[in-house]
Formats: C-alpha cells, sequence, structure tokens
C-alpha cells in the first residue's frame, strides 16, 4: 500500500486531518508495530576501524540477531571484559 | 596457514550518537578479539582487546528493527520491510488514534479499531515467527 493511499483511508475517517499530521501518525504507528510484532528481519553493513572496538547501532536496530565479520560469523561473548584499552570507557 | 583469530561481539550501551541529526540514542556494539593477556593493567591482565580488522563494509549485522519512515511529499512511498499485508494494520492505528484526539473525539470507534490494530498485530507477529513455513499436522485416515 502507497503512501497515498494510506493517507487516504485515513482521512475517510478524519479529513480534518492534514497530510503532514497523517504521515507522522503513520510513522509513529509504525514503529509501534514493528516494537510490538518483530517483523522487520534486516541486515546492515559497517565499516571497522583497526583498535577501534565501540560502533554505534544504526537507530533502526532493536536486536541484535548475529553478526559477521568478514563472512564469518563471530560468537557473542558472555560479559563484558575486565579492562577497556580504550579512551572511551563505560559508564 | 593463517593464524585463526577468535573475534566476539557484545551489545555494551546506548548512548547519543553525535553524527545524527538531531542526536538521538542508539545502541554501541562492541568487537573485541582474543589474544594471550593482551592487556594488563594495575595488576589485572585480560585477554579481549578491540580489534586489529579494519574494512570497508566488512561487518555485517543482523536485526530485528523497524522500516525506514515515509517522507512527506513522496505519495508513492512504502514500507519495504514490511509485507503488504499488514500495511491496513498500520493505518487502523492510526485511525484509533484519530478518534482519541479531542476534535473528532469518539470512544466507540476509537476501541474498535484499536481492537483491529491489535488482531493484526497478533497475526504479524505469527507470520514473523513463521520465517515464511507453514506448519501443519498429518492425521491418520481409515480407506
Amino acid at each position: 500500500m502507497t503512501l497515498k493511499e494510506m493517507i487516504e483511508l485515513v482521512q475517510l475517517h478524519h479529513p480534518h486531518m492534514g497530510e503532514t499530521e497523517v504521515v507522522k501518525l503513520i510513522n509513529r504507528a509504525k514503529d509501534d508495530f514493528c516494537n510490538r510484532t518483530e517483523i522487520v528481519k534486516t541486515t546492515a553493513t559497517m565499516n571497522t576501524v583497526a583498535n577501534q572496538r565501540y560502533y554505534h547501532l544504526d537507530k533502526a536496530i532493536l536486536k541484535v540477531k548475529s553478526v559477521w565479520l568478514d563472512s564469518i560469523r563471530i560468537p557473542r561473548l558472555i560479559g563484558k571484559p575486565i579492562i577497556d584499552d580504550t579512551d572511551s570507557g563505560e559508564f | 596457514m593463517a593464524t585463526k583469530k577468535e573475534i566476539f561481539w557484545y551489545i555494551d550501551r546506548i548512548e547519543a550518537d553525535t553524527s545524527l541529526s538531531p542526536n538521538s540514542s542508539t545502541g554501541v556494539i562492541a568487537l573485541v578479539e582474543k589474544s594471550t593477556n593482551a592487556v594488563t593493567r594495575n595488576g589485572y591482565s585480560t585477554e579481549y582487546t578491540s580489534i586489529s580488522e579494519a574494512g570497508t563494509n566488512n561487518l555485517r549485522i543482523y536485526y530485528i528493527g523497524q522500516d525506514s519512515d515515509l517522507a512527506v511529499g513522496t505519495l508513492t512511498g512504502k514500507y519495504t520491510n514490511i509485507p503488504d499485508q499488514f500495511h491496513e494494520v498500520i493505518v487502523s492505528k492510526v485511525i484509533a488514534n484519530g478518534y482519541k484526539d479531542p476534535r473528532n473525539m469518539e470512544f466507540n470507534n476509537a476501541q474498535f479499531f484499536d481492537q483491529e490494530y491489535n488482531l493484526g498485530v497478533k497475526e504479524a507477529k505469527k507470520f514473523a515467527r513463521s520465517d515464511f513455513k507453514t506448519v501443519g499436522s498429518i492425521r491418520p485416515q481409515d480407506f
């Protein structure tokens, strides 16, 4: 369903709502839908830098299922290392 | 023979990403590799150091997430990661919220569309769990 079709369906019930307002509400409802259903399962790629430990995840990521480095699946570490060899420590 | 590197990941924290505009909080993933007594500090030592691997698009993360927002004005846009049959469920939520708005308040309608939304969410959860597989049971049959 395209955005136009969605807006038209909403405006059938709420003709006083403007397009911008409807789009914002649709996006908010989509976020709630994705959080509750966990229906969106996809991949993202990132660059790595030598001697850099921490990387910001995309804000669309809710749960990390698995991680691959150079096409090799790497395991999740249970717990955290006791020494942080970088400047940006834990808070 | 190439040396086998033992590399691990963990989620460290949630932190504001200053490279985003406006800044928003995102998760921070940590990548470490294992080597013997690699870091020593105040008498403590750990085998885990930051990764030495550098590369472009070499880190792939498989995740559960959100679809991208639709932009105002791009009327032909659609959610590409959410299957089409659930787009109407999202619309039900917006209609329900519209009926909770003081300009057009009607609780019965709001309740009806909320219920429609919740039923759609239930179906979508089932669909997400199925991973496009169908299941069934085989019943014995007398001939």
